[in-house]
């Protein structure tokens, strides 16, 4: 998969793109928190070009959930499409999320 | 026509994707809509990061073997582990009426799998787990 970042006026959008499987839970992981990290008042994860999620990867979207729970930076999930939908629906990981298109 | 397949890999999570690549190709080939190719490597990722964390111990070496069937309705995958006896099935379902922040961590990758699949079985054979998925071809 490939992971790009935008950084515009407090908002750091993530753009996730190809298969999020287990080999890419570290590598995400650490990108989420960076981004977290800079502080930033709102979080997008946005999954347009996500082709398919495993549970490592949802994972990955619960530690997201936790930081900003804990940071009170706003998080987001954009665009699920139809296969993701389906994964986080399953798990009831859909309710907790702030959903935009 | 019924095509059969095995692959080994060492228990390492960079050598999953030779086992998800080869299943995908095949599995595509074969004329499975895209939407159950996806539910196989999801269920397929889900088995072998599981295998890999917890059959061999921490830093243990060990083999995952992977066969797999596919004939013109269905896929059969079979995994198999010399690691602890483990049946993942035993494992109880998350409660997806519970909020996800506020459920017992772990189940969530078999849960899936069970979702996902049309069969899940699991084998304790002399010393190997086996664990066997079938997932049915999705009507147009």
């Amino acid at each position: 998969m490939e992971i790009n970042i935008t950084k515009t006026d407090g908002t750091h959008e993530i753009f996730l793109s190809g298969r999020l499987d287990i080999t890419w839970q570290e590598p995400l992981e650490k990108t989420v928190e960076e981004v977290f990290d800079e502080n930033p008042k709102k979080v997008i994860l946005n999954c347009e070009e996500l082709t398919f999620i495993s549970s490592a990867g949802l994972r990955v979207f619960m530690k997201a959930h936790k930081l900003s729970s804990t940071t009170g930076i706003e998080l987001y999930i954009a665009k699920l499409n139809e296969t993701t939908k389906k994964i986080f629906d399953i798990t009831g990981y859909l309710s907790i999320f702030n959903l935009i298109d | 026509m019924t095509r059969t397949y095995n692959i080994s890999i060492s228990n390492r999570i960079e050598e999953t994707p030779r086992v998800t690549a080869l299943i995908e190709n095949e599995v595509f080939r074969a004329g499975f809509p895209q939407k159950d190719v996806y539910d196989i490597l999801i269920a397929v990722d889900e088995i072998l990061s599981n295998i890999v964390y917890y059959a061999y111990g921490e830093g243990g070496d060990g083999r995952i073997d992977v066969a797999f069937l596919i004939d013109d309705g269905k896929v059969e995958l079979e995994f198999s582990d010399e690691g602890v006896e483990f049946d993942p099935l035993k494992k109880k379902d998350p409660d997806t009426s519970v909020p996800v922040d506020k459920r017992e961590i772990g189940g969530l990758g078999i849960f899936l799998v069970k979702k996902l699949m049309n069969s899940v079985e699991y084998n304790r054979v002399g010393q190997k787990n086996k664990l066997r998925i079938i997932k049915l071809k999705t009507g147009e």
